[in-house]
């Protein structure tokens, strides 16, 4: 059993009110989520991501197609009783402390009052927002909001966890915090189903992606299968390389952008650095900095965007 | 105990049915309430400001809407011959018909109405024709060249007064006025000569039937001229019983004898279809009980 | 990492799950707290009291009259600022829901959307529950100071208004759940007013000469909620008897009608795309 599966998922709007023209803002979803892993759907603005999610929520219905998410039907409540989502830009009810809108949460999925008051306080503990519990949520900041909103997503200990752009509106230190909460639901078994434009993040996270574009699936599966991991180049920076030693060495050296006394080496495999590199020690040069530069997912994605070209 | 989810999916499967049986249950809980608490609720909705100055100055600019909706509610109230007749307050006619051309004085039709049914007899109307000639003059006041409120005044003082002087000096007033039909003078006429005649009666009668403006009062002329046929009826009855008594030496037992002598063809019926009865006993002839020609008027010979 | 031993690690602190009606109703409750802390809502119920209390200044100014004055006037305060306050709770609170996008938290929980409606709305009778007692409090208090002695007809009088608005907030629901929330509070209130002068439409064919109007009219009656069955304002302020039976009829008719609406509100709101 998939943790989450679609199946030819459609979404089609209405749009304009003379004319009236269908877009499709999802067209033919296949995906397959499995238990415990960390999941990332990606893709530019529009593309679809969050269509996807409100649809596997519940809040909007499928042109066509269908999903279960734990083997059960969208609209299972036992299944609900054991997913959590962060919304996007999350907007609880302002009127509530953060306390009480963990208990209220706490009360539809039937916890007891001590489990309520009990797990409440740990959940504002792991987001760090014991001191505010007590304010209304009309107070809070980007940040805030964003930290009681994985609060409640986490009320029931849930299996799996939907996110929608977990790390938008948080510091630095809020992103680092929430990354470790990722790895640290994964440890416990939990699958993580998450939405992002931040694909360092993804990069950084997730066991397996799905790259989504303009309504349609372009790519999915293993990161790794996905972007090249393999050494596109090795640059190396040198100091005290003078002309003379380098007539010496000889070869091809990749000299890119001399700086002043530094020198910027370019090498195209390992070997050929290593090799390099020890004659030029040997000859005096001096090492500075070596960085193995690899393909990221961001030149991945802007490829395969950028290849889906104009419709 | 109820199980929501149950309901939930049966309704859901269904639910243009659920909402028709609901609107179903609630249109029988409505008609159960209208039943028994109508005419309860009539009355004390209906005049809350008695002073219909005051009303007008409250309800300023919805004057016009104000009256038909008291117009409204007086028909509907009061109804015509048929509906609920035992169960009218008929104080409140009054008070109504003042509010509702209080608030719009075009409103003619009300004083017309007013006319006749203040002053037709309990059970159809209040029985108060002294109301219904000070409603009328009102009328006059703000339409003196409105020839047919001289008409309904006039057949005030006529029907239900029995003033004949006065009917014809109001007949002649209104037929001073232009539009007025050229019978009101000839009409005025014949009262004065005639009074009490059953034909000037028949024909101020079918003049307030061809111009009646509610179909209350149209029915109520229609019903007063049977009335008048029935009478004739009646006393063409009475000869043949008589012409009778001279053959037979006594009264008539039943209409059987006068069809077996040749004087009548069928057993009589009234202009409702309702059967006359011959009263041998009491050596007379007179509607059927159940008839709803109502109490017939004072017999009067030609 | 596999699925089962998410399962097991996740089973053993997991909940089983609420049951419906308790669900229900702490949807409820939390809607009565949504309101209480609602400023607009206390400034209306202030501005009824206020109104309730102004009664006394115009019974003072016609003798004799002062008691039935106040009486009618503070029974008419009741019936409009509940009014006011029904279509306001009934058509604002549920668009804000749809508008502001809460739902996002709420429907992915193990709730079903009728099931939140159902509780928002007996939240919303709970509210005015309170409301109306308060306001109902205020007038017999100044009764109290007036040295009136204490009129149980009065109370007759107001539950049947606390129907009416009982079945003015499902009106208002069911607008909201289609419209937007200023939308819902124009038809709301034109169904009110609609509701209050049917009976008048009824026996149009006593009236009007045509013989399709009528018809049109006469079923329309029986279709629009017909608010003239609560109000016996009038009689109860002249001491007329109010039978029980009435009170009966008129409770059967507001709980079909509203049970007619809610069905009709879940299923559209069942069916709606979420923005």
């Amino acid at each position: 059993m998939h943790a989450i599966e679609t199946r030819g998922l459609t979404k089609d709007y209405v749009v304009g009110s003379f004319v009236r023209k269908k877009k499709r803002a999802l067209d033919a979803l296949d995906l397959e989520v499995e238990g415990g892993e960390i999941f990332g759907l990606i893709g530019p603005n529009g593309a679809g991501k969050t269509t996807t999610l409100k649809l596997l929520m519940g809040l909007i219905f499928p042109s066509e197609g269908e999903a279960r998410i734990l083997g059960m039907p969208l609209d299972d409540p036992e299944m609900k009783q054991q997913i959590g989502y962060l919304p996007e830009q999350p907007y609880f009810y302002d009127y509530l402390t953060g306390r009480e809108l963990l208990d209220y949460f706490g009360q539809l999925f039937g916890l007891s009052r001590e489990e309520r008051s009990r797990r409440s306080g740990e959940l504002l503990e792991k987001v760090g927002m014991s001191d505010a519990a007590d304010v209304p949520l009309r107070k809070y900041s980007k940040g805030m909001s964003q930290r009681i909103g994985i609060a409640q997503a986490l009320v029931n200990r849930p299996r799996l966890v939907f996110l929608d752009e977990p790390m938008s509106g948080l510091d630095p230190l809020g992103r680092r915090e929430m990354s470790l909460l990722i790895r640290e639901l994964r440890e416990t078994g939990v699958t993580v189903f998450f939405c992002s434009h931040i694909l360092s993040d993804v990069e950084q996270l997730c066991d397996r992606v799905a790259i989504l574009n303009r309504g349609r699936l372009v790519e999915s599966g293993r990161l790794s299968g996905i972007i090249d991991l393999s050494l596109r180049s090795l640059e190396v920076v040198v100091e005290g390389l003078t002309p003379d030693i380098q007539s010496r060495i000889g070869g091809s050296l990749l000299l890119s952008r001399p700086l002043g006394a530094s020198s910027h080496l370019s090498f195209r495999d390992r070997e050929e650095c290593d090799r390099t590199l020890r004659l030029l020690l040997e000859n005096g040069v001096r090492l500075v900095s070596l960085n193995p530069v690899k393909e990221t997912l961001e030149d991945y994605f802007i490829r395969q965007v950028n290849a889906g070209g104009t419709e | 105990m109820l199980d929501i989810r149950e309901a939930e999916l049966e309704v859901s499967r269904n639910p243009g049915l659920a909402i028709g049986a609901l609107f179903l249950a609630v249109a029988f809980v409505q008609a159960r309430i209208d039943d028994r608490f109508g005419r309860y609720r009539a009355t004390e909705e209906i005049l809350y400001i008695d002073n219909p100055a005051v009303l007008k100055k409250a309800l300023v600019g919805f004057e016009n809407v104000a009256a038909d909706l008291y117009w409204l509610r007086t028909v509907q109230y009061f109804g015509g011959q048929r509906r609920d007749v035992g169960n009218k307050n008929f104080d409140l006619l009054e008070p109504l018909l003042r509010i509702t051309v209080t608030l719009d004085p075009e409103f003619k039709i009300a004083y017309t109405y007013g006319a006749t049914f203040l002053s037709e007899p309990f059970p159809l109307g209040a029985g108060m024709p002294f109301k219904g000639i000070a409603l009328i003059d009102d009328g006059i006041r703000q339409h003196p060249d409105h020839w047919k409120f001289y008409l309904d005044k006039g057949f005030i003082y006529y029907w239900y007064l029995r003033d004949f002087d006065k009917a014809a000096e109001t007949f002649l007033e209104g037929a001073k006025l232009e539009g007025a039909p050229i019978w009101m003078k000839t009409t005025a006429g014949r009262t004065l000569l005639e009074g009490g005649d059953r034909g000037t009666a028949r024909g101020l009668w079918q003049a307030i039937h061809d111009t009646a403006e509610t179909p209350q009062q149209r029915e109520n002329a229609a019903m007063h001229l049977m009335q008048l046929d029935a009478l004739d009826q009646l006393d063409a009855l009475r000869r043949v019983a008589a012409v009778f008594e001279e053959r037979a030496g006594r009264y008539p037992q039943s209409w059987a004898e006068l069809i077996s002598e040749g004087l009548l063809r069928t057993a009589p019926v009234d202009p409702t279809g309702a059967p006359y009865v011959l009263d041998g006993a009491k050596r007379d002839v007179g509607p059927s009980p159940e008839s709803t020609l109502g109490r017939l008027p004072a017999h009067r010979t030609k | 990492m596999n699925a089962v031993a998410g399962r097991e690690v996740a089973a053993g602190s997991r909940a089983e799950g609420a049951p419906v009606l308790r669900k229900i109703a702490y949807v409820a409750l939390n809607t009565y707290r949504e309101t209480v802390r609602d400023k607009v809502l206390y400034n209306l119920v202030l501005f009824a009291l206020l109104m309730i209390g102004s009664s006394y200044a115009l019974g003072a100014i016609s003798v004799y009259q002062e008691i039935k004055i106040i009486k009618d006037l503070g029974l008419a305060s009741i019936s409009i600022f509940g009014m006011v306050i029904a279509i306001f709770i009934g058509t604002g609170l549920v668009s804000k829901e749809i508008d502001k996008r809460t739902l996002y938290g709420i429907l992915p929980k193990p709730i079903s959307r009728s099931q939140f409606l159902l509780g928002k709305y007996f939240g919303l009778c709970l509210t005015l529950l309170v409301n109306v007692g308060v306001m109902t409090m205020g007038l017999y208090l100044l009764l109290f100071l007036m040295k009136e002695p204490f009129a149980p007809g009065l109370l007759k009088a107001i539950f049947l208004i606390y129907l009416e608005l009982a079945l003015l907030v499902a009106v208002g629901i069911l607008f909201s759940t289609f419209t937007s929330s200023v939308l819902a509070g124009l038809f709301a209130g034109f169904v009110y007013v609609a509701g209050y002068f049917s009976s008048d439409l009824k026996n149009l064919d006593s009236v009007v000469e045509s013989a399709f109007l009528p018809q049109v009219t006469f079923v329309l009656y029986y279709l629009l909620p017909n608010f003239k069955n609560f109000d016996v304002k009038a009689a109860v302020v002249a001491g007329d008897p109010v039978p029980w039976s009435h009170l009966g009829w008129a409770s059967a008719y507001s709980a079909i009608y509203v049970t007619l609406l809610l069905v009709a509100s879940c299923w559209i709101f069942g069916k709606r795309n979420l923005k």
